[in-house]
């Protein structure tokens, strides 16, 4: 009997072994592709794409812990061949420390995940849209199959070209004339349906520059199927200086 | 007399007719489709007729599904074989011998083979479509020579409707579930046998209709059906509600089969401690579709009734389009656990007898299954956190991120199981393996989506894209193919071909992992899903992915072959193939169409995993006693 | 033609199991209709429309209640075994459920279903209105079984336990209907 606990001790030093080679690897992975992570072009795409690094290095670490135990005992405990008539010497029904330490880690992961990144980035989120006093307001409306954009305060009307300050908050609110559609632009790092008969807004604050034509993550994206024009249901956008967008409101307002 | 030789004795004679196929037998199903096509354009005519309009509006195709459907149903022999009878008409002969597999009937074997090729049929012209969605892809602009947008959004529609729907929803469950249930029970047939029999019957006009649907102008919306872009694309959404609400049907139908069975017939002995873990998983699946189908069903008769009633549940200025989306998911975010639950479960039945261990924490695998079907009911939200208002947000995060505790018992049970027992690992144990590193990566990715802020970036890409397929095709499908494989003795007898069987898994494995991996990166880099033209950037990736999809579809010929080889030609098995204690492989193989004769039962004396040697046989064989 | 000699092997559930799991079959059924009796509120508002029978709905009610009698009546003598004796039962059902139709297509007329408490209100009668047609079948093939094949109707009583069970279940359904689209 002891032989054989033995055994599964000296097989467990090997998991671990298996363990730390393949998270050294995996996680070198994952530091790369997030080294070459897409446009974070604002505030609020910093807090999703925080959120989206984070638990990719957490999935990472337990993709290996858990794939690694399961390729590693496959090939470990395999038999010796299809004939092999051998019956294990281990017929444990349950081991109450696996049991416990899977459980504790289990609830104890899921707990921290709802509190970061769920919660801490949903309140950061929310924090944005409550602190800002004087948003710039966009009006957004969307139709099969475009956008248009006013800005009430500005007395801009109906331009098909999102233009927007560096730094400041929008309010876009988003209204559309028939169907449900997206409003996403992909370097802003968040998106909002469009619902037929209800209002909705979304608050961003742009830190990057720049325009569809040198990033094409800075566009406007409908990410909601709207028929056949979904996939070109799509409108440059314009990242500009604050003093650069004076000089295009002006050039654009009656 | 209890002896395991009881079950020697006079099996022969229950093995049903020993007839072979004639042609004539094929009547029913060419009187089905007769009946069927007559039904349904004699009924869209003489509706269109008296409302002067054409048979491709949405009232007179509506009208002719459901007069097609039940002339479908009554050529199939659900006349003769139940309602004259019920009637108190003559009743039909037992169809015993080949024939069975042709027509209407009470035997749950038949019904399930008749799945089997259903969803091989399904998956092959849905897999068809995925490849036409991929040459589309393989250029950034849209394809002329090949689709328009508008074919492509209806080709997607009907590749995933029909992969969730008429593939991974009865490809366990169906196939395999409706085979083993009553044998891994130790009853001879299901409770309510006819309604099971109906079941299949309903599928083939139903997948029929959503795969004609262009042909009365198609429906864009994918396979949400989402209002109002519903009722203003096209007629063809009417064949895309029914035909959901039909194969619904169908598997609310087998539900109540599994439940019933299982809570009423247990053999002998079977306490619930006892029941074997893929029934238990079977049954979680089951409670899902009972309680929760209603919402979706009747989202989509409202969805329906807005095109042609002239209702505005969801249309018009007064509609509210979001309670589609909460319907629509009340169901169908708990639907993928009847696809993943069963798939779960089959790995627990497998393991314990691949590795002659008992099955680790068996009663935390239960919980698991049970468990992640009663979380399941309160996670639909996670769909649309992008539509939802705040407060709903962090209620459906929190919610959601719990289900990955249960789905974990199912990891813990399985990697105990492993741990320190001698694993044969034939091709349906490698595919199994496989399917448990896919599904890990479909979880994990799952997380992501259930983490709000990650989520509001992430939805609606390719990233969501490769998560799903990932858990359906990543992890229900291998283990469907793993399953055929696995009780392949059992149905026809013989052993699938080892060589090939192994081949096509690892080519499976690579081309699955080269196809779908990278979709996540494609969705972090910006694209969106549902898009017959994306930007140049991401044309490099997308080729990719298309070849590699390619490679990956065509090596499902492999497994076909295989099978159909092997059914005919294969190595004959011996009648316990793999060693294992369940309750099937106590009966003869091929499973005879009476599986154990008159006067004769099982009676459940130990657990089904006790695999310790010298241990005691779990069944006994007893003679019924007479009333 | 003789009744075959495997059928009743292949159909193994005995009475128990029939009449028990014929439980989860009206469980979705009755799911569905909470569905739309929730759906009530979200359409149709908390208030009642003036073109709203009240009269025929109360009578439509009563007639329901009163159904129950027969219910009760027949499922005593099934009890005691005698299959012959339920048939009036039955077809007194029956009537009910042709008037009930027929109650039901009289409310239409005054609800249009482009409005949206008459939205709501027609789509969850039309389902009742399925549902009472399947009711008529099933007492059909009660009564003409019984009446045709004694011994059969005999030997499969289960089934006329769960064609009252079900029409039991529609009697609830409807008056939770009524309590939720007339009176609350
Ligand atoms: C045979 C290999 C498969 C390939 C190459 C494939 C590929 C694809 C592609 C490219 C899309 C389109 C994504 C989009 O534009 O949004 C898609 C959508 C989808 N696929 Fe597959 N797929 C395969 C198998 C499956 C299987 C087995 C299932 C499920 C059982 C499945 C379920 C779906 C669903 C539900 C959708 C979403 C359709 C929609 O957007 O309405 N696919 N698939
Ligand atoms: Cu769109
Ligand atoms: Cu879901």
């Amino acid at each position: 009997m002891n032989a054989a606990k033995e055994n599964l001790w000296k097989a467990f030093r090997g998991l671990v072994l298996v363990w730390i080679v393949g998270m050294a690897i995996g996680e070198t992975l994952i530091a790369w592709g997030i080294n070459n992570w897409p446009l974070v072009g604002s505030v609020q795409a910093r807090i999703t794409a925080d959120a989206t690094t984070y638990l990719m290095w957490q999935a990472v670490a337990i993709y290996v812990l858990v794939g690694g135990a399961i390729v590693y005992s496959a090939m470990r405990f395999r038999a010796s061949s299809a004939s092999d008539a051998v019956i294990p010497e281990n017929q444990k029904r349950t081991w109450a420390p696996f049991v416990v330490t899977w459980l504790v880690l289990a609830i104890g992961i899921n707990l921290a995940n709802t509190i970061y990144p769920g919660m801490v980035g949903l309140e950061q989120l929310w924090a944005i849209q409550m602190d800002t006093k004087s948003p710039l307001v966009v009006d957004v409306t969307a139709q099969q199959w475009k956008w248009t954009f006013s800005y009430p305060k500005q007395g801009v009307t109906d331009v098909s070209q999102l233009v927007v300050p560096e730094g400041r908050t929008i309010d876009f609110v988003l209204r559309t004339k028939d169907v449900m559609h997206d409003f996403w632009v992909p370097a802003w790092g968040e998106k909002k349906d469009v619902i037929p008969n209800e209002v909705r807004h979304l608050f961003i604050t742009p830190t990057a520059l720049g325009s569809t034509a040198t990033n094409p993550m800075l566009r406007v994206q409908c990410a909601m199927i709207c028929g056949n024009g979904h996939p070109l249901m799509r409108a440059p956008v314009k990242v500009v200086t604050a003093a650069k967008f004076k000089t295009w409101v002006s050039n654009n307002s009656f | 007399m209890a002896t395991n030789e009881m079950q020697a004795q006079a099996l022969n004679e229950t093995g049903g007719g020993k007839t072979s196929f004639a042609i004539s037998m094929l009547f029913p199903l060419f009187r089905a489709t007769l009946w069927g096509l007559t039904g349904y354009f004699a009924a869209a005519w003489i509706t269109a007729a008296l409302l002067g309009s054409v048979i491709v509006n949405p009232l007179p195709a509506t009208v002719g599904y459901i007069v097609g459907l039940v002339g479908w149903l009554m050529g199939s022999g659900l006349w003769e074989g139940w309602i004259r009878r019920a009637f108190g008409g003559a009743e039909a002969p037992a169809y015993t011998g080949v024939e069975r597999y042709f027509r209407f009937g009470p035997d749950s074997k038949s019904t399930a083979v008749r799945y089997v090729v259903f969803n091989v049929v399904a998956f092959f012209f849905a897999g068809l479509a995925a490849m036409a969605i991929r040459v589309e892809l393989l250029t950034p602009d849209s394809t002329g020579w090949w689709m328009s947008t508008i074919h492509y959004n209806m080709t997607f529609g009907i590749h995933g409707l029909m992969m969730l729907l008429a593939v991974a929803a009865s490809v366990i469950v169906g196939g395999v579930g409706y085979y083993l249930v009553p044998l891994m029970l130790g009853v001879r047939n299901v409770v309510f046998p006819k309604l099971l029999g109906l079941s299949w019957w309903l599928l083939p006009p139903a997948a029929f209709a959503v795969f004609m649907s262009p042909t009365i102008g198609g429906f864009q919306t994918g396979w949400w059906g989402y209002p109002p872009l519903a009722q203003n694309s096209g007629s063809g959404i009417v064949f895309y509600v029914l035909g959901a609400a039909t194969l619904l049907t169908a598997s609310v139908l087998g539900a109540i089969n599994i439940a019933g069975t299982m809570v009423y017939m247990r053999a002998k002995g079977m306490s619930l401690g006892r029941v074997p873990i893929f029934v238990w998983g079977l049954f979680a699946a089951s409670t899902i579709l009972i309680v929760e189908a209603p919402a979706t069903f009747t989202g989509a008769l409202m969805d329906l009734s807005d095109m042609i009633l002239g209702s505005h549940f969801y249309t018009g200025p007064t509609g509210h389009p979001l309670a589609y989306m909460d319907q629509f998911w009340f169901l169908f975010h708990p639907e993928v656990y009847v696809f993943a639950l069963p798939a779960f479960a089959i790995w627990l039945e497998i393991l314990p007898a691949a590795a002659k261990r008992p099955l680790f924490a068996r009663n935390w695998a239960i919980a698991g299954l049970v468990g992640v079907s009663m979380l399941g009911a309160m996670l639909g939200v996670h769909h649309y956190f992008t539509a939802v208002s705040p407060a709903r947000m962090p209620i459906f995060m929190t919610f959601t991120e719990t289900v990955s505790i249960p789905t974990g018992f199912i990891y813990l049970s399985a990697i105990g199981t492993l741990w320190g027992g001698r694993l044969k690992i034939n091709a349906a144990v490698l595919l199994v393996l496989m399917a448990m590193m896919n599904f890990l990566v479909g979880g994990l990715t799952g997380i992501f989506n259930a983490d709000v802020p990650a989520d509001l970036q992430l939805h609606n890409t390719y990233w969501v894209v490769a998560h799903f397929h990932y858990t359906i095709l990543g992890a229900v499908i291998f283990t469907w193919i793993a399953a055929l494989y696995w009780w392949f003795p059992k149905v026809t007898g013989r052993k699938i071909n080892e060589f090939w069987g192994k081949f096509h898994a690892w080519w499976f494995f690579v081309f699955f992992n080269c196809t779908f991996f990278p979709m996540f990166i494609a969705g972090i880099e910006g694209m969106n899903r549902r898009i017959a033209i994306y930007l140049p950037y991401l044309h490099g990736i997308n080729l990719f992915i298309s070849i590699s999809a390619f490679l990956l579809g065509a090596g499902f010929l492999i497994p076909l072959a295989n099978l159909v080889y092997s059914w005919r030609r294969g190595e004959k098995a011996e009648p316990n193939p793999w060693g294992s204690k369940g309750l099937e492989w106590q009966i003869k193989s091929p499973t005879p169409y009476i599986p154990f004769p008159e006067g004769t039962e099982p009676e459940v004396v130990g657990p089904n995993d006790n695999y310790a040697a010298g241990s005691k046989e779990p069944f006994v064989w007893v003679s019924t006693p007479s009333k | 033609m003789a009744e075959n000699g495997y059928a009743s092997l292949m159909d193994p559930a005995p009475e128990r199991a029939k009449r028990g799991a014929f439980f989860f079959l009206t469980l979705f059924a009755s799911i569905v209709f909470a569905m739309w009796d929730l759906a009530r509120f979200l359409w149709g508002g908390t208030g009642v429309p003036s073109t709203l029978n009240m009269g025929v709905g109360i009578g439509l009610t009563v007639l329901m209640l009163i159904s129950l009698v027969p219910v009760f009546g027949a499922q005593r003598k099934l009890n005691q075994g005698d299959d012959k004796g339920i048939l009036s039962s039955m077809g007194a059902l029956l009537v009910v459920a042709v008037i009930m139709i027929c109650g039901i297509v009289y409310s239409w007329t005054s609800l249009p279903i482009s409005s949206g408490y008459g939205g709501i209100y027609d789509i969850t009668t039309g389902w009742f209105l399925l549902h009472f047609v399947a009711a008529i079948l099933a007492f059909l093939a009660t009564i003409m079984k019984g009446s045709r094949t004694p011994e059969r109707a005999k030997r499969e009583r289960w089934v006329s336990y769960n064609v009252l069970m079900y029409w039991g279940g529609m009697v609830v359904l409807w008056v939770v209907f009524f309590g939720i689209f007339y009176l609350a």
